[in-house]
């Protein structure tokens, strides 16, 4: 049988002071609301953060953070793309972080890294690449490649 | 005429009750749902350790390939990111949702009046959810879901257990509940209510997002909404709910003031839905409507004031209980942190601040404060009231009581903290451009503070199961049933009391 067993009250309206506090948050509120209604939102939906620093020009953060989700990358790389299973990719923008890769830096040093990225091309087909899937393969497009790359590199 | 019961053949016996695969007894589903979180919070608390361990020593991690039968091939990677992905999922909907779906069906019959309309059907829920949390949290290793370190979507098919498993639990309580709902209603039913249906439209909109095929960044959006929302409507509504309930019960006193109750009610429900929009960080959103968002955060310790106040006043005269390890002494802790946590939201939600701490470990810090702390406290409040009225056993003697108590509460406080400052300290070396080693060598201390706290923490779980174990074989029975409408005088119905006038 379930007893049915309210819990009484001692009184039913609101003190005074709950009113009055409740006036002074909200115009508190306000006050700072109304401070604070121009500006840019920074890009940092998802919670990554570049290390150390600031959206530069030119690349699409929002994009490449969508295409980092969709791939995954921060599953090996880290959150703050500092390295887990997969190296440490902050300050990538200087040149490849495995030994494997710098001939493939050398020949081509514009585009190596939306190589290794897509991993289709022969200039990358013989280097053993690990656990890193080849997101060329329908995964990613190139454009998504090119975006991700090109975020990559910003981060120092 | 009595029976000779040795000459009787089989047929003249009575039929022995058959016994439901489901179980389908009063009460059962309250104790099935509480003592499967127990269970997720000493393996919730133990992910948030392995989580820091990566942190501090990443080649302590996995990256294991298989070669199942039918060209199968099963990854399995277990490294920081999916660690703290699988603690926040673990913590939120295996520890936090089970302890609360538990303390709604143990108080909602006691506030109306009227059983659940199906305890099998409850704990049929119970399977489908936590067979879905299961293979969410599975799903994260196993690479199925990117380590977005929020809140995962799961794949589809476990969605589709999830929310199926949470209309059941609408249904049930709703079910109950619906023909008492008046204007006497006891503010907890306006929680519970609330954050269920909340917590129901939340995970199947976030469910059916991804089949939207909406571009960039708006799923990042999406889900860092429902997280937001998720907490302040479901962990935090149940929370409350729970807490206005075992504080004057396990007190013996009348609630304060219910004007000041359904004040702190309105403030929270328009609050909530307002403070999701803080989480929308993206330049193509508008600035003013992010400032409402976060100007929300930090109105939300308005409803916490309320709630602490409504409570702490309702303690009057029986100041004495918070010195002992029972109910209030937990009740009083999860109180601490509520208004606690409130407050550093709030501060965490200035826009300087948020500038300085936002990609931090600060907000997993207060992700612990308010999860463990308040909601987790809160959580365990209940079970230390509830047990002993669902199993009619009295705690035992033994010291674990305490050690679950300092063992949960220093561990909380320590790891939260610890987060806290790591990431004011991580806010600081990203502003002057410090490389990820000096970084990392800095935070290592902040890390182990924590990897000591959330370690403590899942000691207390395991104490708890211990102790819960303790009670079934060993405690002394008591009996619960009421008699008497509770006297505000009496001596300190404390949980450990038998046939105590608080019993219910």
């Amino acid at each position: 049988m379930t007893i049915h067993t309210p819990i009484p009250s001692r009184r039913r309206g609101v003190p005074a002071w709950g009113l009055w506090l409740t006036i002074f948050l909200l115009l508190v509120g306000g006050v700072y609301f109304a401070s604070n209604l121009s500006g840019t939102n920074p890009a940092l939906a998802g919670g990554i953060r570049a290390s150390g620093s600031a959206a530069p020009g030119g690349v699409d953060i929002a994009a490449a953070l969508g295409v980092a989700k969709k791939a995954g990358c921060q599953g090996c790389h880290g959150q703050e793309w500092t390295g887990g299973i997969g190296p440490n990719l902050v300050g990538i923008v200087n040149g490849p972080k495995t030994p494997d890769l710098t001939a493939v830096a050398k020949a081509h040093p514009d585009d190596w890294l939306q190589l290794w990225i897509a991993g289709t091309d022969p200039a990358v087909a013989k280097i053993n690449r690990g656990p890193m899937p080849k997101f060329g393969d329908g995964t990613l497009s190139p454009d998504e490649i090119d975006t991700i790359a090109a975020y990559l590199k910003t981060l120092k | 005429m009595s029976a000779n019961l040795k000459k009787l053949r089989p047929y003249d016996q009575a039929p022995r009750p058959r016994r439901s695969l489901v179980p389908g007894a009063p009460d059962s589903a309250a104790t099935l749902w509480l003592v499967v979180a127990a269970l997720w919070l000493a393996a919730s608390t133990g992910i948030g350790a392995l989580w820091i361990v990566q942190q501090i020593a990443p080649q302590l991690s996995l990256n294991l390939h298989f070669a199942g039968p039918l060209h199968i091939n099963i990854r399995v990677v277990i490294e920081a990111s999916r660690s703290l992905a699988a603690f926040q999922n673990a913590v939120v909907f295996g520890w936090l949702t089970n302890a609360a779906i538990g303390a709604i069906w143990f108080i909602a019959p006691r506030l109306s009046g009227r059983p659940l309309v199906s305890n099998a059907g409850a704990n049929t829920a119970l399977g489908l959810w936590n067979l879905a949390v299961l293979l969410g949290v599975a799903s994260i290793y196993l690479g199925i879901l990117p380590a977005t370190g929020v809140l995962s979507v799961f794949p589809l098919p476990v969605d589709a257990l999830a929310v199926l498993a949470l209309l059941m639990v609408n249904g049930i309580f709703w079910g109950s509940v619906v023909r008492g709902i008046g204007p006497t209603t006891y503010v907890s039913i306006g929680y519970f209510g609330i954050g269920l249906l909340a917590f129901l439209g939340l995970y199947a909109f976030d469910a059916a997002a991804p089949l939207l095929n909406l571009a960039a960044p708006w799923p990042a959006l999406i889900d860092g909404f429902f997280a937001r929302a998720l907490e302040t409507y479901w962990l935090l509504g149940a929370a409350v709910g729970t807490l206005y309930y075992v504080i004057p019960r396990a007190t013996g006193n009348p609630l304060y003031s219910t004007g000041l109750a359904l004040l702190g009610l309105l403030a929270w429900l328009v609050l909530s839905v307002l403070s999701g929009l803080g989480t929308l960080l993206d330049p193509s959103i508008p600035y003013a409507l992010t400032t409402l968002g976060n100007v929300a955060t930090m109105l939300l310790v308005l409803p916490a004031f309320l709630v602490v106040a409504n409570l702490l006043l309702s303690m009057r005269g029986r100041w004495s209980l918070m010195l002992g390890t029972g109910t209030i002494a937990f009740a009083l802790i999860a109180l601490a942190f509520l208004l606690a946590s409130s407050i550093l939201q709030g501060v965490g939600a200035l826009r300087t601040v948020q500038a300085h701490v936002i990609g931090t470990e600060w907000p997993l810090g207060d992700f612990i404060y308010a999860s463990l702390g308040a909601y987790g406290f809160a959580a365990l409040a209940l079970t230390d009231h509830a047990f002993p009225r669902l199993l009619r056993r009295v705690w035992g003697d033994s010291p674990l009581g305490t050690a679950v108590l300092w063992a949960s509460f220093i561990g909380t406080a320590v790891a939260g903290i610890a987060l806290m400052f790591g990431g004011l300290a991580q806010g600081s070396l990203f502003t002057q451009g410090a490389t990820p080693d000096v970084i990392n060598g800095t935070l290592v201390w902040f890390r182990l503070g924590a990897l000591g706290g959330l370690g403590l923490t899942a000691l207390g779980g395991l104490g708890m199961l211990g102790n819960l174990f303790l009670m079934y074989t060993d405690g002394r029975l008591a009996d619960y049933a009421v008699t008497d409408p509770p006297a505000p005088s009496s001596t300190a119905p404390s949980s450990t009391a038998s046939a105590s006038p608080a019993g219910s």
